[in-house]
């Protein structure tokens, strides 16, 4: 039996550039500000991360109605972001002006509607594109990403 | 994604923008010894010498963000130590890479990379199998 080798190194390296370069191009949704993106994913990540697997959701266009978002609490969002809660609040903030999110009841919540205009759609499939990049970079780096996972 | 930055965040007091800027450092520094199988291990760690200094400017580009709260994660990335001010830039130190909880923490970056794939695996994405777009039904 041959050891694997270890590139775990070189593997990181290679994901960590690709992710930034694809967190820096979606940033555009957002005026180019990345923070905004990180802010804005983890609040449409936290209210639908109980659909995952549910495949009348898995095709692009099957956004979620907005009766199966569940809301996030800016206390919560604090915790999974970690950052000062005055940053925070301008965020969370400029996205109610914006309407990308709103307040209901239990938290914040992005509305289905939101995620049906052309530009999110086109950065949904670009999302899409970017992860089969990341998976060819790593290819070329000659790292065969979850064969060996179990 | 959001998981791995909030749990990676540990070593900066859980503070995603604080890790995000920091690893934009290590990666401007590093990103041209992507394919040198010298530091492909996980402890090969590149030493300083091979570290390419990054201008705050460098920063701006690869993590738009406005400008006070990247100064000002940035410099307490300084008082920190977890970045020092080197010739031509910024840069992550050899010395910060080899502490044992950043080591785990690089471990435990890439064991989830390994779980993030058995998930996506698990929600049907071919790795690059088929590299092309699923048919949407029209």
């Amino acid at each position: 039996m041959t050891q694997a080798v270890d590139n775990r190194r070189a593997a990181l390296r290679v994901t960590t550039v690709e992710v930034l370069k694809a967190l820096r191009s979606l940033a555009r949704l957002h005026d180019g500000d990345m923070f905004a993106l990180l802010v804005f994913t983890s609040i449409w990540s936290a209210n639908g991360e109980h659909l995952i697997g549910d495949s009348r959701y898995a095709g692009l266009r099957d956004i979620g109605p907005d009766s199966t978002s569940i809301p996030v609490s800016e206390e919560q969002l604090q915790r999974s972001l970690g950052v000062p809660r005055d940053i925070l609040d301008r965020y969370v903030e400029m996205f109610l002006q914006a309407g990308l999110v709103e307040r209901i009841s239990g938290g914040l919540s992005a509305p289905r509607a939101v995620f049906t205009s052309p530009e999110m759609m086109h950065g949904a499939n670009e999302a899409y594109d970017r992860i089969v990049g990341l998976v060819s970079a790593l290819r070329g780096a000659g790292f065969a990403l979850g064969e060996e996972a179990s | 994604m959001v998981r791995i930055a909030g749990s990676m965040a540990r070593r900066h007091d859980d503070d995603v923008i604080e890790y995000m800027v920091f690893t934009a450092i290590w990666v401007l520094n590093s990103e041209h010894l992507i394919g040198d199988e010298r530091y492909a291990a996980l402890k090969s760690i590149p030493p300083n010498v091979m570290r390419r200094p990054v201008t705050l400017g460098d920063l701006r580009r690869e993590i738009p963000m406005p400008e006070p709260i990247l100064t000002t994660y940035v410099d307490r990335l300084l008082k920190k130590g977890f970045v020092e001010q080197a010739p031509g830039g910024l840069i992550a130190p050899t010395a910060v890479f080899t502490e044992p909880d950043m080591l785990e923490g690089a471990d435990e970056l890439y064991g989830r990379m390994m779980q993030m794939a058995a998930s996506m695996r698990n929600a049907g994405f071919s790795f690059g199998d088929d590299q092309t777009h699923p048919k949407e039904p029209s």
